[in-house]
């Protein structure tokens, strides 16, 4: 597995050691968080993107499976913020 | 970029599902990047029970109390974006197709802690009125505290 992109830190009384750390991943086609073993094989992970090569969320991955297409999230968050900007220009002038 | 702490209370009155809120300005909208998440039911005797935590892009503010973001350090400038906590009713965006960004079960009597590393952080696009809601899977009446650490 790549490096970690994220942890969770679960304080927890009933954990043997009293908690928890969990590595987490970020899925770039919607910016999510998911947790991922570590050394895990990539193709038991939850998805992996062969466009912008990083691993996706199974949400992301299911969606590319019907639609072959790779939006990554940073792509995505541009186009909102053009058109949210498009729109208010559009209010400001009536 | 400046950063600020969201500390945020839910209280067993309410059977909601969202925690706490942070939504770009509607007029003067920014990209908020979250950088790190803790919560904890604090009920004096929690269940025994497990709790979805989940973290979900909304698109609108639910109804309940706004609150004033700290700056981490307190030279910065006030926060732009608005936030919102002792939530009396949840957002439809947060309830009905969700995009979910995180989900952690725990159980009722662990706290969790969520960091990213330096630029995984979990963005929002500075569109108005778009953020991220921390809250449960299910409603809950149980009470609950935490804090995020948001850059603006």
């Amino acid at each position: 597995m790549r490096r970690a992109e994220g942890h969770y830190h679960i304080v927890d009384p009933d954990l043997p050691r009293g908690g928890l750390e969990i590595d987490t991943i970020q899925c770039t086609h919607c910016g999510g968080h998911f947790a991922m073993t570590p050394r895990v094989d990539p193709t038991c992970a939850h998805g992996y993107c062969g466009r912008c090569h990083h691993f996706i969320c199974q949400r992301c991955a299911d969606r590319m499976d019907r639609t072959g297409r790779c939006q990554p999230w940073e792509r995505e968050m541009a186009a909102r913020e053009s058109r949210d900007r498009l729109r208010r220009a559009v209010e400001e002038w009536g | 970029m400046p950063k600020y702490v969201v500390a945020f209370t839910k209280l067993g009155s309410d059977n909601v599902r969202q925690l706490v809120e942070a939504l770009a300005d509607a007029t003067t909208p920014g990209r908020l990047k979250l950088h790190d998440a803790f919560v904890a039911n604090v009920a004096a005797v929690p269940l025994d029970t497990a709790q979805r935590f989940v973290i979900r892009r909304v698109t609108g503010s639910a109804t309940g109390t706004s609150l004033t973001p700290r700056p981490v350090d307190p030279a910065d400038r006030a926060a732009l974006f608005d936030a919102e906590h002792l939530i009396t009713a949840d957002h439809s965006s947060f309830n009905t197709t969700p995009t979910e960004v995180m989900r952690r079960p725990v159980n009722g009597r662990a706290s969790l802690r969520w960091t990213a590393a330096p630029g995984c952080e979990i963005v929002t696009p500075a569109t108005a009125s778009e953020g991220l809601s921390l809250g449960l899977s299910d409603q809950s009446t149980s009470l609950f505290e935490g804090e995020l650490v948001i850059e603006e």
